[in-house]
């Protein structure tokens, strides 16, 4: 091959008149030389190596050499490019770029690999082999980890993305693959238990028996939310007819006419009675605060304009149980009383009537007993002029006697 | 003498005309200037007494 190789080069150089190297430095007598400075600077090499199986005489002038040699690439990823892209591997180095340069096998890995290089680049490493498997195995894993975690996140099981068994990359895409599903699962059940309450209070809004689908009867979780459904809907049922019942017996107990609906459950019966009894309640409180306001106008009780005894009773306890009323009136009559005129105080202004009526009464007694002094003052200087006129007329008479 | 005694003098001297009509004028004169000169022998002899007695 090498003299193929030789031949062709020889050939193109005599045509074009041009001379290409592809080595940057000759080999010795035994076909190897020592590494440069630069080349163990990139780690291309160490110490002295041979090229070519080693023995071949480098003339350096016209021989063309298209083997390469590790001091020939810049880098490292030279090297591995180069290795890739020949389809090289520990078994097939043509141009010993692994080993001594001896044509020994060495690791399957060519020149000198850098400290800390990713071997996985290499094609035909054992490294790239192992990763290679690695990612198989993630991969495996993943689908069975999210095969059980979309069946246990469903189930609504605790979560437990943990691989007892297989090597470790299976154990990561286990755990990666199970969380996916369990989060999958976990969606997709409370997606169902959604429905699943929204089809139970469908059916409890229509019938008190539950009847509970074959769809919803294997799974727990599903099960559960149908039944919470249904019986929301059911209460929810009930609780509209007690308040529509509660209703009919609050506008009843308005009109005062119990009328309680026959062949109804006792729960609604009770609804109508509470409404009832409340309706009763504010009517009763109603009258009695009309008689108890008629009282500040009225100055005797009146009987209203009702049929109802229950609420003239109610009206009159009303109008009997203001007793502010009584303190207007002790004002009004003090007032008068004392003979001052009318005046009526602000906060009776509601009740003027009471209060004036009083005041008058009042004024009046003040007046009478004006009056009565004035007579008795009166009264007394006749009876004084009377018995003076008395003792002159008799000292008259004593006199002339 | 007091305005008192001098109405009251005055009042007892109408019920005199009214009730000496048909007695002498000068008479009943004297009957009246006697009583009351003894009515102010009296009260002289009264308040002497009771300037006595350190009233």
């Amino acid at each position: 091959m090498d003299k193929k190789v030789f031949l062709f080069t020889l050939l193109f150089v005599l045509l074009f008149g041009t001379f290409a190297s592809a080595h940057s430095g000759r080999t010795d007598s035994s076909g190897g030389h020592n590494c440069s400075d630069k080349s163990i600077s990139k780690g291309l090499c160490t110490g002295y190596h041979y090229h070519n199986g080693g023995g071949g005489a480098s003339s350096g002038a016209a021989i063309v050499n298209t083997d390469k040699d590790c001091t020939d690439f810049a880098n490292y990823d030279e090297v591995v490019a180069y290795w890739n892209a020949k389809g090289y591997s520990a078994t097939n180095d043509p141009e010993n770029l692994d080993g001594w340069g001896n044509g020994q096998v060495d690791d399957g890995i060519p020149c000198e690999v850098p400290s800390g290089y990713d071997r996985t680049k290499i094609n035909n490493s054992a490294e790239q082999a192992q990763h290679l498997q690695d990612e198989k195995d993630m991969a495996t894993g993943e689908k069975a980890g999210y095969s059980q975690g979309l069946s246990d996140g469903y189930q609504e099981a605790a979560s437990n993305n943990v691989s007892t068994s297989n090597s470790e990359a299976f154990k990561v895409g286990y755990a990666t693959g199970y969380n996916k599903g369990y989060e999958e699962g976990k969606a997709k059940v409370t997606a169902e238990k959604t429905k699943a309450t929204d089809d139970g209070y469908a059916l409890g809004q229509k019938q008190d028996t539950i009847s509970l689908p074959t769809a919803y009867a294997n799974h727990a979780g599903l099960k559960q939310a149908f039944e919470s459904g249904f019986s929301k809907a059911v209460t929810a049922r009930v609780e509209a007819k007690k308040k529509e019942t509660k209703d009919l017996g609050y506008a009843d107990g308005k009109k005062d006419v119990l009328n309680v609906p026959k062949d109804m459950e006792e729960v609604y019966v009770a609804a109508y009675h509470e409404g009832y009894d409340m309706a009763q309640k504010e009517l009763k409180e109603e009258y009695i605060k009309q008689g108890y306001e008629a009282a500040f106008v009225m100055l005797e009780y009146t009987k209203p304009n009702l049929t109802n005894k229950k609420l003239i009773d109610w009206y009159k306890e009303g109008f009997e149980s203001n007793t502010e009323i009584q303190q207007i009136k002790a004002d009004g009559l003090a007032l008068g009383k004392e003979g001052e005129p009318y005046k009526l105080p602000s906060q009776y202004k509601n009740s003027e009537v009471i209060f004036k009526h009083n005041y008058q009464l009042g004024f009046k007694e003040y007046e009478e007993k004006k009056s009565d002094t004035q007579k008795a003052a009166v009264g007394g200087l006749g009876g004084l002029s009377l018995v003076w006129l008395g003792r002159r007329f008799y000292i008259a008479r004593k006199m002339i006697r | 003498m007091g305005i008192y005694r001098t109405i009251s003098y005055k009042v007892e001297d109408m019920f005199i005309k009214m009730l000496s009509k048909k007695q002498d004028p000068a008479l009943v004169k004297q009957k009246v200037d006697k009583y009351r000169a003894d009515q102010g022998k009296s009260r002289k002899q009264r308040k002497m007494e009771a300037v006595e007695k350190g009233w």
